[in-house]
């Protein structure tokens, strides 16, 4: 037990557009140095969470904290994270490497280090022939390798990652792989969103489910697939399509039978929420 | 986390770098640019030349140089907040990778940033300009140090006026997205901005419009810097009104300052109104009951180019060109209260240009991502070309005979020769959407394109567009003679008949220039939506 405040905290965090609910009072925990793995359907609410604990967008009510700084404070926040959202945030016009050393100027990032580590990241990720051509003759892939580094290039305490190995080849994603895995022991936390379940599999060391803006699930992948109806031989992929199929169905009968049900949660598993 | 300098100028420089890219990758644009620059050097000697004669005239007998000095200043202010606000609405608020750098640095500093990058681009020559008329002033009024007092008090007011219109595109883009009546009706509400600011324009209305406003400013703070040039030239004026002039309009930027900051946070963090549903389809209204006497496959060509049409009106912003050679017979009839022969005739014109235009210059790029499964459904070819041609003819068709068979009869062509001109109006148009389709189909466009600094659409090319124009204008020629006042009578009289035959006769032979261009053209596109292979 330390005294380290955990990464991410949320509490009844809740987003409405239009007064319909897209992220319906959710609470998290994320421990620092840990992987959380954020899964969910098309239309869950997951990157509209992400955008409201790095505060791109206001939550409608709850509270959120990244490292105990909350996240109204976005000076704050802004220190602490490195996000990469799920269409890379580069600009067309630049360079891979005018991109990296422009973002690593606006962080005020000493020179030297940060040049250097520019360097050993676009190696790393097989950029170095391509470094100096403009992105908008990156493919997909390459974009997304240059917004990673862009994320993780002052080394935030808590990466956000929104389908980081979409659109990689499995040489690349095997690297970006890898990198997250050596995120978390060098201490860092990583939140990671993503439809490739394998990777959560590998990476995660507790997972959430989010459906229609609820978490209806959430632990360690164990843990999820140990309690999963599926069986013994059950897999995180089991645990999704599980608990959303039950969410979907106890929402449906909330539906049918309004206020006589508890929409869309679950209590199958000790673990789900 | 603080606005540093050097962040500050980190973005400005890569704003600069960024947009000197784009403009080189596009020769058109900075050809463009060149162009108005050359068109601009003689504005700036005139505005020097004048500031040498309005010194000069301060030391002879102007008898009222306190107003002038005051409408000078309110000038300056207003023009560059009319500049900043469409600056400000039109790009500067509108930074991409908006994502990325909000989560890297403050909004006030990714503000400073693009402000420093606006300064350099247009602030730097605009400072130059200043300068020169400043001196100029000073020679002429014969008072050396007129010179940087002009220069401080034009910069100071062309500044706050710059900051100025920028704060007001900033209430009204943050309207936009907090409310949903403003967000639907700002193509509206910009269109009719457009065509009121021509139409101030074409009919020198500019003072009449602007007076009022001038009248309200000239006795404010803003006018009363004014008086600052009037002082430093030796003339009488109020050094207290002059001074307090200065104080209130310096006092304003740093008030300001703060304040667009704010307003620039609540619209970068705001949700905006896109995320919402929209329950609205094609098939809601009128649109619906005349889809339903279509073919299903091509029906569902029409409502998607309408509903991409009602939710991107920007994609079409081009087929409004035509629409300019409208702006100085409307202002005409406007201003003599009667339709002249030739103004239905124009609209005829027009309108037959436009309907071609507007959804079929581009039948397969226009595609987009979407073009791979369009081929390969059944029938691509007469789906497509046939569905595009219809969701133009169905809108451009009956507005345009609309208007006119009512300006026709409003003016002093005789009935029949409306009825003519009306029949060959349609016809015409029915040929202009088939002789666009091979047009566009030659020279397809299938990426997005700038159409503005924020926005990118799918537009046909400019090759499509002037190739298509050239061709339509042969084909309505023979319509637009016969039916020319002037011309009519004379060929009616050379050849002895009414000019009821010879419009009928115009009418045939566009009827068979636009069936045989129209026929050949949308077979062409036909055999290319056919023949269509990716990659």
């Amino acid at each position: 037990m330390t005294d380290e405040p955990p990464a991410i905290t949320a509490s009844e965090l809740t987003k409405t557009f239009d007064g319909e609910p897209v992220v319906d009072g959710i609470d998290l925990t994320v421990e620092q140095g840990s992987v959380y793995g954020f899964l969910g359907p098309n239309g869950a609410g997951k990157t509209t969470t992400m955008r409201m604990l790095t505060t791109l967008t206001a939550p409608t009510s709850g509270d959120a904290a990244i490292l105990d700084t909350p996240i109204t404070d976005r000076d704050g926040v802004r220190g602490h994270v490195g996000y990469l959202p799920e269409e890379p945030p580069v600009f067309d016009e630049l360079t891979g490497r005018e991109q990296l050393r422009y973002f690593a100027r606006l962080r005020d990032l000493p020179p030297e280090p940060t040049a250097d580590r520019i360097e050993t990241w676009i190696e790393r990720f097989d950029l170095t022939d391509d470094a100096d051509r403009r992105l908008d003759d990156y493919s997909k892939g390459m974009r997304r390798k240059i917004g990673l580094i862009q994320a993780l290039l002052h080394e935030p305490a808590v990466v956000f990652l929104d389908e980081p190995t979409s659109g990689l080849d499995p040489r690349a994603a095997r690297t970006v792989i890898d990198a997250i895995d050596a995120l978390t022991a060098n201490g860092q936390t990583v939140f990671l969103s993503t439809h490739i379940l394998s990777v959560v599999e590998e990476l995660a060391d507790s997972v959430g489910v989010l459906y229609e803006g609820e978490l209806v699930a959430e632990g360690a992948p164990t843990e999820l697939t140990a309690a999963a109806a599926a069986g013994d031989d059950s897999t995180l992929e089991d645990v999704f399509l599980s608990v959303t199929t039950e969410s979907a169905t106890a929402t449906t009968a909330a539906d049918s039978n309004a206020g006589s049900a508890t929409a869309g949660k679950t209590d199958t598993a000790a673990t789900e929420r | 986390m603080a606005v540093s300098w050097q962040r500050t100028r980190t973005i400005g420089r890569t704003e600069l770098r960024r947009r000197w890219r784009t403009l080189r990758d596009n020769p058109s644009q900075l050809l463009g640019i060149a162009l108005m620059l050359l068109f601009l050097l003689p504005a700036v000697g005139v505005l020097v030349g004048g500031a040498y004669f309005a010194g000069s005239a301060l030391t002879g007998d102007v008898s009222t140089p306190i107003p002038l000095g005051r409408q000078t200043a309110v000038g300056i202010w207003l023009l560059t907040a009319v500049f900043g606000g469409i600056r400000g609405y039109t790009s500067l608020l509108d930074p991409d990778n908006r994502d990325g750098l909000l989560t890297t640095i403050s909004h006030s500093q990714l503000l400073a940033g693009l402000f420093v990058a606006e300064a350099t681009v247009l602030g730097a020559p605009t400072v130059v300009v200043v300068a020169f008329a400043a001196i100029a002033f000073a020679v002429g009024s014969g008072s050396l140090i007129a010179a940087p007092v002009v220069f401080v008090a034009a910069t100071l007011l062309a500044t706050t006026g710059f900051a100025t219109g920028v704060g007001v595109a900033l209430l009204i883009k943050n309207g936009g997205v907090r409310s949903r009546l403003l967000y639907r009706l700002r193509t509206v509400v910009l269109v009719a901005g457009f065509l009121a600011y021509f139409a101030v324009l074409f009919s020198n209305s500019t003072a009449a419009v602007l007076g009022p406003l001038i009248g309200v400013l000239t006795p404010t703070p803003v006018g009363w810097v004014g008086e600052t040039a009037l002082l430093a030239a030796g003339r009488a004026a109020s050094l207290a009104r002059a001074a307090g002039g200065l104080a209130v309009v310096a006092g304003g930027l740093v008030v300001g300052a703060p304040v667009l900051t704010r307003l620039a946070g609540w619209l970068w963090y705001a949700d905006g109104l896109e995320t919402t549903k929209s329950t609205a389809t094609p098939t809601d209204a009128t649109g619906g009951r005349i889809l339903r006497w279509l073919p299903q496959p091509i029906a569902g060509v029409v409502a998607v180019d309408w509903t991409r049409a009602r939710r991107a009106p920007v994609s079409l912003s081009y087929a409004i060109y035509p629409a300019f050679i409208l702006v100085t017979p409307i202002m005409e009839t406007v201003q003599t209260g009667s339709v002249a022969g030739s103004f239905p005739v124009l609209v005829a014109f027009c309108g037959v240009w436009i309907t071609g235009a507007l959804f079929t210059l581009n039948v397969v790029g226009n595609e987009g991502a979407v073009l791979p499964a369009t081929v390969l459904s059944p029938d691509p070819a007469r789906t497509l070309v046939g569905g595009h041609i219809a969701a133009g003819a169905l809108v451009g068709l009956p507005a345009t005979a609309l208007a006119v068979t009512v300006l026709g009869i409003a003016g002093p062509q005789s009935i029949t020769t409306v009825v003519t001109l009306t029949t060959g109006t349609v016809v015409a148009g029915g040929c202009a959407g088939p002789i666009a389709t091979g047009i566009g189909a030659a020279f397809p466009r299938h990426e997005a394109v700038s159409v503005s600094r924020s926005r990118k659409a799918i537009i046909p090319t400019t090759v499509a567009f002037v190739i298509y124009s050239l061709t339509v204008s042969i084909v309505v020629l023979p319509l637009l003679i016969t039916h020319t006042g002037l011309i009519s009578h004379l060929v009616g009289d050379i050849l002895g008949i009414s000019s009821t035959v010879f419009g009928g006769v115009g009418v045939a032979v566009t009827a068979v220039l636009g069936v045989a261009f129209g026929l050949f053209s949308s077979l062409y596109a036909r055999q290319t939506v056919e023949g269509y292979r990716m990659g």
